[in-house]
């Protein structure tokens, strides 16, 4: 189930927080624990049905895995043996799902095999619910974990607002909370800012991400087709596609969070505005870099292994954010160049952080938009061929199809009805994409973190939500146009 | 503010706009999902796969003419006074066989007084795998008789506009299309042979024969059987009137430059010997009418006639014209084959 859709809005949600606070009301709390727990398998279930079995199977194993450390504790072999055991029965599940085919196809393209590729079906957030677990693995190997019991744990992996997308939260920060009883108490001020996060996060996905996406689909569907201008246009809506896509995310996990009474980490911290590489990553995904840091980065030996050491372990952690990203190619080669860029900052710190910070915040930002092309690119060739295109300097303007895509009817209607606007775009056609450039850098560039703030409840706020839910809610759904050359 | 009344403002008012946005879009209810026109007020007729569905639903009808864009310019009014039936039109552009189908099926559904269907073989789909759609997007919530996804018509930011276009279109006098009005497009179409000649271009001339394969024949077959022959097989008591839209000799020209002729002409053939075999469908075919055909004042390009050649196809139909029969099939398409292989398509140079 997506958060941007009827169904959660209108039923699931609604129907989870009453079921959640009703029973906690009543005072039974392990009830409406396992009642999260099942709205949260429900939730999962709804993409599709068979992804439930690799949940239910990979949170039983890892908490089997567990509770064979917490009953060895007093035997370091047995727990490392457990503990190995563990990271890799992991590690194997989403080698099955998410880069077998990847191995086998690259196997069968450089020796000329022909392996049979499996085509399963990847069940969605398993890097995520996958990668948490393991933290939770080695978190209890070291002796960080109480002994939490079954309902604990799997609300701990399964809860929905976290499950798909993130962030990777740790033990620390969610299970003191799900004992805590005031916690389990409804609170209007959680409420009121769990709606704002939800309703700017709605806001943020479904009018802007959405939207800047459907030309960003457009380019990157037809490479071939675009000139240097269509190319650096593309580019960038999908940058401001990702971050909103992301960021309105990461709001509405938070928002439903907090509308639970329960806090999520920060995932996200207006990365647009780094003026480093160093500083991207402390901003973009944070929950990832955390994780990396502290289960690869630090365990490879971090930077206490001499400056040589130190650049290749960045360089690994990079290589697998890259896979960790996808199976293809392009996220490996988006994740060397990350890692490069990581390397040079590391090396050259000192001297970049005198250079004037405009002059760093655009090389970092044009480094990051140039390398979304290869991460979003449908196969090496293509993220080439839009290289070619913008460094090229390929001629030609702003393409028709790329201009359809923000004919959203919100302009169409404003056009129809006052007359100035229509007179505007008739002089000015491609003026509905520059806006929706302007805005996006406004936003990304200028806004501050909501997650952040400390949340008011003030009237303005309040109409800002009413606008932004009602306009979100009425934009999940639109009418498919069926072009047949005028008939 | 406190946040109690923030939350009951905030949810309160979302709320209440979102009703009354839906409770709008019920009442006025510009797609027809819920009941025909709404009192006085007239609706324009002007998205077919929002509002057939819709029309087949909320309508008086005994007979529908249905099909793509060849079937648009028909007029009820005319099948009516023929046939004797109070008839509705439901055309879909550039339909596969499977869309049309699933609006008759869903038709015969509705009503189970429906005596006649009318609908085109477009020649062209012949060779669609059974279920190919046309295209995407389609609004399955407007299909089917589950409440719960009516959400995405009553909470949707698009059919706003429809909606007060309901209104607007009332108030400036025009009157909801009769079915010989809507989807018609004749009138604002230009033809003649400058107009044909600006979209078709001749093709270049092929050396090799192109021939149908066992695979192509397996399609046909799934395709008709599963989107025409199944439905007349569960519906006995309706006749299915179906006929090869007439295109022009543009089409034919391609047909021969490209050496498809006898490929097209065999899967047609292939197609009538199918549906020949259930007793409540009528095939008929034009393709011998080369006084309509060659002339391109008759069309507006390559495939589509003007709204007389729809008169004349009902007529012809009526009066048992152009009718393929078990018994005369295979003569027509000899005939048809022999034609238009010897046929003098000079007149393609401008």
């Amino acid at each position: 189930m997506l958060f941007n859709s009827y169904i959660f809005i209108l039923f699931f949600l609604p129907l989870t927080l009453i079921l959640y606070y009703g029973l906690n009301y009543k005072g039974h709390t392990k009830l409406a624990k396992i009642a999260l727990i099942l709205m949260s398998v429900w939730f999962y279930a709804y993409f599709h049905w068979s992804y439930v079995f690799v949940l239910a199977a990979s949170v039983l194993i890892n908490y089997t895995f567990v509770r064979g450390m917490e009953k060895r504790h007093d035997s370091p072999a047995s727990c490392r043996f457990i503990l190995i055991l563990g990271i890799t029965v992991n590690l194997g599940i989403i080698f099955y799902y998410k880069y077998l085919d990847f191995l086998l196809g690259n196997i069968n393209r450089g020796f000329g095999t022909s392996f049979p590729l499996l085509n399963v079906l990847m069940p969605l957030g398993i890097s995520f619910f996958t990668f948490q677990q393991i933290s939770y693995l080695v978190d209890s190997y070291r002796g960080e974990t109480r002994e939490y019991d079954f309902t604990d744990y799997a609300l701990f992996v399964t809860f929905f607002p976290q499950l798909v997308a993130g962030p990777i939260v740790t033990h620390e920060e969610m299970m003191p909370q799900f004992s805590n009883p005031e916690r389990k108490k409804f609170s209007q001020e959680e409420m009121a800012r769990g709606i704002w996060l939800f309703s700017v996060g709605l806001f943020k996905k479904v009018i802007l991400a959405d939207t800047l996406g459907a030309g960003a689909d457009w380019g990157f569907g037809v490479p071939e087709s675009l000139s240097c201008t269509d190319t650096i246009i593309v580019s960038l809506l999908y940058t401001f596609q990702i971050y909103f896509d992301f960021s309105g995310y990461c709001d509405m996990a938070c928002g439903i969070a907090a509308m639970f009474h329960l806090k999520l980490p920060i995932n996200f911290n207006s990365p647009y505005k780094a003026v480093s590489i160093a500083d991207f990553w402390k901003r973009w995904h944070m929950s990832l870099t955390r994780f990396l840091t502290k289960y690869v980065y630090i365990p490879l030996g971090g930077n206490r292994r001499g400056k040589g050491r130190t650049l290749v372990n960045i360089f690994l952690v990079f290589l697998i954010s890259g896979l960790w990203h996808g199976a293809d190619w392009t996220f490996v080669l988006w994740g060397v160049l990350h890692g490069i860029a990581q390397i040079l900052y590391r090396i050259f710190a000192k001297i970049w952080d005198r250079v004037p910070r405009i002059l760093a915040w655009a090389v970092t930002f044009s480094f990051v938009n140039l390398t979304w092309i290869i991460f979003r690119a449908g196969s090496l060739e293509d993220s080439v061929l839009m290289l070619q295109n913008i460094f090229g300097g390929k001629p030609g303007g702003v393409s028709d199809g790329l201009l359809q895509c923000f004919n959203i009817i919100e302009f169409t209607y404003l056009e129809e009805h006052i007359g100035f606007l229509g007179e505007i775009v008739g002089k000015i056609p491609t003026i509905h994409v520059w806006m929706f450039l302007a805005v996006s850098f406004g936003v990304v560039l200028l806004g501050r973190n909501c997650y952040e703030k400390k949340f008011l409840p003030t009237p303005v706020k309040a109409w800002g939500c009413i606008v932004m839910l009602t306009w979100a809610v009425l934009s999940l759904s639109g009418l498919s146009r069926f072009l047949y050359f005028n008939f | 503010m406190k946040a109690s009344k923030w939350n009951r403002l905030v949810l309160g008012t979302t709320v209440a706009i979102l009703l009354l946005v839906a409770g709008v879009t019920a009442l006025i209810d510009p797609f027809l999902h819920y009941h025909g026109p709404l009192g006085s007020l007239q609706y324009p007729l002007k998205d077919e796969r929002y509002q057939n569905d819709g029309i087949l639903r909320n309508f008086s009808y005994d007979a529908i003419i249905t099909g793509t864009s060849m079937c648009q310019n028909f007029r009820t009014s005319e099948f009516d006074s023929l046939w004797d039936t109070s008839s509705v039109k439901v055309c879909y552009s550039g339909a596969s066989f499977k869309e049309i189908d699933e609006n008759v099926r869903r038709a015969l559904l509705y009503r189970d007084d429906v005596k006649y269907v009318l609908r085109s073989l477009d020649s062209n789909r012949l060779n669609y795998p059974a279920d190919k759609n046309e295209y995407e997007g389609y609004p399955t919530y407007l299909y089917d008789n589950n409440v719960f996804n009516d959400v995405y018509y009553l909470l949707n930011k698009e059919v706003i506009p429809k909606t007060i276009a309901v209104v607007n279109y009332t108030e400036a006098g025009h009157t909801t299309p009769t079915w010989d009005e809507y989807g018609s497009w004749s009138q604002y179409k230009v033809f003649g042979k400058e107009e044909v000649f600006r979209t078709w271009s001749v093709f270049e001339e092929q050396e090799e024969e192109y021939t149908l394969r066992q695979e192509d024949f397996d399609r046909i077959r799934e395709n008709v059987q599963k989107n025409i022959i199944q439905t007349a097989l569960e519906n006995e008591d309706v006749t299915f009137y179906l006929f090869f839209p007439p295109y022009s000799i543009c089409y034919w020209d391609t047909l021969v430059r490209t050496k498809q002729l006898d490929a097209q002409l065999s899967a047609e053939q292939y197609a009538v010997e199918l549906l020949l075999e259930v007793d409540n469908i009528r095939v008929f075919s034009f393709s011998d009418h080369v006084d309509i055909i060659s002339n391109l004042d008759n069309y507006t390009d390559a495939l589509h006639y003007g709204e007389w050649v729809n008169s004349h196809i009902l007529s012809w139909m009526y009066e048992g014209e152009g009718e393929l029969t078990r018994d005369n099939y295979k003569t027509y398409f000899q005939k048809i084959q022999k034609f238009y292989s010897e046929y003098d398509f000079s007149f393609v140079e401008k």
